[in-house]
């Protein structure tokens, strides 16, 4: 195998998970900051001199309705942040997490008093990666094998290359936000 | 390592878009990150084929009447795609979009157009900044437009003196590394069999690496096996290699060449040589082929399962 220079090589995929990686990969990767919600808000809204925050925990009723806007998986509760400067509402700064196939983000998106977008950023993003979800049929191709040192790269660093993930969901996840906020300004308002 | 690393995930060019940089100070690494995703923001302005407003939607519907002037970024990719397609003998062809609009892998812009033309009828005139199509087509820059992207985002933050840096939207990802000698990233392959199993492929400390395969997600229905490799003789089929990853100097040149190696397999090996890229496919039975050189440049040097000593 691998005698010749101009050959194509053949390796089973197995082989890559029980190949000696961790020696590869020292664990001393820093894990890289990410933004907290706190500086999300401070970003978007750097004229406040004031946040407001408080959860939000939505009724079935809601997320129903939500799902008319745009299907998604969402959790049921959603923090909020409100900018002020002075007795001025500036905007809200919503943090939400979306659920995909294969992806889970949570992100902030700031709107101004007039609902418009200001901000959108993505806190955390995680894909679901290596060997923590295990199908029947993926454990199947490695029975036999020594498989049971998981790989413990940096919880933070995962470059994946691979078919293109669409951010639909996320998407999807910013038009319920909007509609949300539109139901709670007429709620406010009356 | 000594250095400051901030990263920041952003939805652009229809996918995530994650930068991360390792830089002297907390402000450099701000500034990297700002700079990278300005450029990225730019390519995405000026290339969405879903937008009716980009750049390339404005050629898609006036380039067959008359020159349409572009910016310097949609020339650059145009003058790319144009080159992969004289290298691959059209094998790689930018001017596929009706195929997937068919395969309802593309939305339709409009309209298709009745007798569409193919790559050839693409005509830059570099000194006008202008492109004309002599036979009413339709471009998707989608894949080549990411990667250049990438590029274009790599190279700004250089400017900007980070000690590395790694940019990847969605699977096109490039390094930078200015400092020889540390490890480099770590990259991990999607697998075609599973989408939410990554396989650790090696560490990358410099150049790009891209992958094109049959698991494109949120595709349900009659088109969930589609591939998007088109075969520009016989149009959309259902892909012989279930994924095709590829590492190049650039991103560019990464992404479009996963569409050549998934077209032509290990006969695409004198153009790899040519262009200073490796590859590697997935078959469907679960076994990876890599072309001489590609477990090395991803600091493998020995092929998994080929030990040496063993």
């Amino acid at each position: 195998m691998n005698t010749t220079t101009k050959a194509w090589t053949t390796t089973p995929l197995v082989a890559l998970v029980s190949a000696g990686l961790p020696a590869l990969y020292p664990p001393s990767v820093q894990a890289a900051a990410s933004m907290s919600p706190e500086q999300a808000a401070h970003a978007a809204f750097p004229e406040a001199d004031r946040f407001d925050a408080r959860s939000l925990r939505l009724s079935s009723e809601q997320l129903h309705g939500l799902d008319a806007v745009a299907p998604v998986r969402q959790r049921g509760e959603v923090r909020l942040f409100e900018a002020w400067a002075g007795s001025r509402l500036l905007g809200t700064l919503y943090i939400d997490d979306v659920i995909g196939k294969v992806e889970w983000v949570t992100y902030a998106l700031a709107l101004g008093a007039d609902g418009s977008v200001r901000s959108l950023e993505i806190l955390e993003y995680r894909e679901t990666h290596g060997f923590e979800v295990r199908t029947p049929s993926w454990r199947r191709q490695f029975s036999g094998r020594r498989v049971d040192t998981p790989f413990r790269f940096g919880e933070d660093i995962k470059n994946i290359s691979g078919a293109t993930l669409s951010c639909a969901h996320l998407t999807a996840g910013v038009q319920r936000l909007m509609a949300l906020h539109t139901q709670l300004a007429k709620t406010s308002a009356r | 390592m000594n250095g400051f690393p901030a990263r920041r995930t952003r939805p652009l060019l229809g996918t995530y878009v994650h930068v991360e940089v390792i830089a002297e100070n907390a402000t450099q690494a701000e500034r990297a990150i700002e700079v990278a995703f300005l450029r990225i923001e730019a390519v995405h302005q000026a290339m969405s084929f879903h937008s009716p407003d980009s750049e390339l939607s404005r050629v898609n519907r006036e380039a067959h009447r008359q020159p349409v002037p572009v910016g310097s970024d949609t020339l650059a990719v145009l003058r790319r795609a144009l080159y992969l397609a004289r290298i691959s003998a059209g094998r790689f062809d930018p001017s596929i979009a009706p195929h997937l609009v068919r395969a309802a892998l593309l939305p339709a812009p409009a309209p298709l157009p009745e007798k569409a033309g193919h790559w050839s009828c693409i005509q830059l005139d570099e000194a006008a900044r202008t492109v004309y199509f002599s036979q009413p087509l339709w471009l998707d820059l989608g894949g080549l437009a990411k990667g250049y992207a990438v590029d274009a985002a790599i190279e700004a933050m250089a400017e900007h003196a980070p000690l590395r840096a790694l940019v990847n939207a969605g699977g096109d990802l490039r390094v930078l590394n200015r400092t020889p000698g540390t490890p480099g990233f770590p990259v991990h392959l999607r697998t075609p069999a599973e989408a939410r199993e990554t396989l650790p492929l090696g560490q990358l400390d410099h150049g790009a690496l891209a992958t094109s395969g049959e698991i494109l997600l949120g595709r349900t229905g009659r088109n969930a096996g589609l591939s998007p490799l088109v075969d520009p003789a016989s149009g959309i089929r259902p892909a012989q290699a279930r994924s095709v990853t590829v590492l190049a100097p650039e991103c560019w040149l990464a992404d479009g060449m996963t569409k050549i190696v998934g077209l032509l397999g290990p006969d695409s090996q004198p153009i790899l040589d040519e262009q200073d890229c490796h590859a590697a496919i997935i078959d469907p039975a679960g076994h990876l082929h890599a072309s001489p050189g590609f477990w090395q440049a991803v600091n493998r040097p020995h092929p998994p399962g080929d030990h040496p000593d063993a």
